[in-house]
C-alpha cells in the first residue's frame, strides 16, 4: 500500500524538528522547509479526487471483464467491488489507498486471465489505463540526482 | 553514539582481533549511511603499525527493519583482495559478537575519495568527470572478466548453472515482492509473466555481480575512481545485470537524461565495458536484464513502502524513497511491455 502522505509529512516534520533542536543555527532554513510541508499537507486532499477517479475506472474495467473470468477470479473481483467507499467518511486518504489496493489486486488477476484467454480488446483497454496510472503516479518523482 | 566509552571498547576489541599493540583511535565520526547499518570512520595508530591507519566500521543496527548481509559481503571482499583492479576495500574483520562494542560490524579499509554524485557535475570536476565515469565502466568490465568459479569463496557462494541464473534472480525478486505484499500489482505481475515467457540467452560463464553498481556507490577524486563500495548485494550471476542496473534512469542526473553518470551514452559505456570484460553485449539479453532491474527496483522500493506503511519503521527515508518511486519503475516497465 502506498504510504499515507499525511503520515510521511508527520514523520518528516518530526525529524526536521529534532534536527532543528540539535542544530539551532539551521532554524531559519528548516523553518522554511517546514512551512512548505504545511502547504503540501493542505494540498493532500486534492489527491483524493484523483484516486477516486482511478478507483472508479478500475471498477468499470472489472465489471466489463467479470463475466469472462473463471469462478475464482470472479470471486476476487466481486469482493473488491463490494468494498467500494460508502460515502465521504471513507474518503480519507488511507482508506482510499486501501480501496485502490484491493481493486489493483483484482485487476492483476483479471489482467492475467484475459491475457491468457487472448482477449486483446479488454487487455488493451486495461493496459491503456495502467500505463496512464503508473505514469501519473510516477511523475511525482524525478531521477535521484536532481542536478 | 560515539563517546569516550565507545571509543575505549573499540580500541580494546580492534587491538585484540587485529593483533595491534597499544591501538589508539585518533578520530572517530559517524557518516550518513543506509537503513540497515551505521558507518563510523576511524583513524588510529598502533605501536606495531607504520603511520596512521583508517578504517570504516559498518555497524549493524539492532533495530533495523532491513537485515544486512554482512557475512556475504565479508566473504566477497576477502575474495576480491586478490583482485586489486576492482578497487574494493579490504575486509579486515567481521565482528559476530555484539557484546564487544555494542554492535555486530564489518571492518573495512577506509578508501580516499567522495561518493556524492552531484560533485561530478561541478566545475572542479569538469576535466576529470568523463574519465571517472569511463573508469567506473572499465572496473565493472574487469569485474565481469573474473571467472566466478576461480574466486576463493565459501560453499555458501557456490557457482550456479549459467542457464539457471535468470530464473534464480527472477525468483528472488518475485519472492521479495511477495514478502512486501507487492506481487499483485498489474504491471509488475505482467512484467514477471513476460520475463518468464521469454528467458534471456544463456551467458558463457557465471561472473560476480555487484548488485548495486551505480553512481553513488563508487568513490572518486580528481585522480579517478578510488574505490567501489556497498558489496552487500553481490552474488553470482550474469554481468549484464550490473550494466542494466547502472543504466536505470533512476540513477541519472535530471539535467542529463540518457547519459550514464552524466557523461557517457549507453553505447559509449558498453564499448568501454566490452573492451575490459572481453564479453560482447547481446542487446536482447541486455533488454531482459533491464526489465529485471526495473523489477528489482520495484521490489526494493516496495519493501521500503511496506516497512513504512506497516509501521515497522517511521524513518522518513523509507517513505520518501517509496513514494511514487514504485510507480515510476512500473511506468518504465509498462513502456517496455507495450
Amino acid at each position: 500500500m502506498t504510504p499515507d502522505p499525511s503520515a510521511i509529512l508527520v514523520s518528516v516534520t518530526r525529524t526536521l524538528s529534532q534536527f532543528m533542536a540539535d542544530h539551532p543555527e539551521t532554524a531559519p532554513e528548516i523553518g522554511i522547509v517546514m512551512s512548505t510541508l504545511s502547504m503540501l499537507a493542505a494540498d493532500v486532499d486534492s489527491h483524493v479526487a484523483q484516486r477516486l477517479q482511478w478507483g472508479q475506472e478500475i471498477e468499470r474495467l472489472l465489471r466489463l471483464a467479470r463475466e469472462k473470468l473463471s469462478p475464482s477470479a470472479r470471486d476476487i473481483v466481486d469482493r473488491a467491488l463490494e468494498a467500494c467507499p460508502a460515502g465521504p467518511a471513507d474518503y480519507a486518504t488511507p482508506m482510499i489507498e486501501a480501496w485502490l489496493d484491493r481493486l489493483m489486486n483484482a485487476l492483476t488477476v483479471t489482467h492475467a486471465e484475459l491475457e491468457t484467454a487472448g482477449d486483446r480488446q479488454l487487455v488493451g483497454e486495461i493496459w491503456t489505463f495502467l500505463t496512464d496510472y503508473v505514469t501519473t503516479r510516477g511523475r511525482l518523482v524525478r531521477p535521484l540526482w536532481r542536478v | 553514539m560515539i563517546d569516550a566509552a565507545y571509543v575505549s571498547r573499540v580500541e580494546a576489541r580492534l587491538g585484540e582481533v587485529l593483533g595491534l599493540e597499544d591501538f589508539r583511535v585518533t578520530s572517530a565520526r559517524s557518516v550518513s549511511s543506509g537503513l540497515s547499518r551505521s558507518v563510523v570512520l576511524l583513524s588510529a595508530t598502533a605501536r606495531n603499525l607504520a603511520g596512521e591507519c583508517r578504517y570504516a566500521m559498518l555497524n549493524e543496527q539492532q533495530d533495523s527493519p532491513v537485515a544486512p548481509n554482512s557475512e556475504g559481503e565479508f566473504a566477497i571482499l576477502r575474495a576480491l583482495m586478490d583482485h586489486p583492479q576492482i578497487k574494493a576495500p579490504a575486509a579486515c574483520w567481521i565482528e559476530r559478537d555484539a557484546s564487544a562494542t555494542g554492535n555486530r560490524f564489518l571492518l573495512i579499509d577506509q578508501l580516499p575519495g567522495i561518493a556524492h554524485p552531484p560533485e561530478l557535475l561541478k566545475p572542479s570536476y569538469r576535466d576529470h568527470a568523463p574519465g571517472i565515469v569511463r573508469e567506473s565502466f572499465a572496473i565493472l568490465g574487469r569485474l565481469a572478466a573474473i571467472d566466478y568459479a576461480s574466486l576463493s569463496l565459501p560453499a555458501s557462494h557456490a557457482t550456479p548453472e549459467p542457464g539457471r541464473i535468470w530464473e534464480i534472480e527472477l525468483d528472488r525478486w518475485e519472492q521479495a515482492l511477495r514478502d512486501s505484499n507487492a506481487a499483485a500489482r498489474p504491471v509488475t505481475a505482467a512484467a514477471i509473466r513476460h520475463l518468464r515467457r521469454s528467458p534471456p540467452p544463456v551467458p558463457d560463464r557465471v561472473t560476480l555481480v555487484h548488485g548495486d553498481y551505480r553512481v553513488g556507490n563508487f568513490l572518486f577524486d580528481t585522480s579517478g575512481v578510488t574505490g567501489v563500495l556497498d558489496w552487500e548485494m553481490a552474488h553470482p550471476g550474469n554481468p549484464l545485470e550490473d550494466l542494466a542496473w547502472y543504466f536505470l534512469p533512476h540513477w541519472e542526473f535530471a539535467a542529463r537524461p540518457g547519459l550514464a553518470g552524466g557523461y557517457l551514452s549507453h553505447e559509449q559505456a558498453i564499448a568501454v565495458w566490452e573492451e575490459c570484460s572481453g564479453i560482447t553485449v547481446n542487446p536482447a539479453a541486455l533488454r531482459w536484464w533491464t526489465m529485471l532491474c526495473h523489477l528489482k527496483a520495484v521490489a526494493t522500493w516496495a519493501a521500503m513502502r511496506h516497512i513504512f506503511t506497516r509501521g515497522i519503521s517511521d524513518d522518513p527515508r523509507t517513505a520518501m524513497v517509496s513514494y511514487g518511486h514504485v510507480e515510476r519503475q512500473e511506468s518504465h516497465l509498462a513502456r517496455m511491455l507495450a
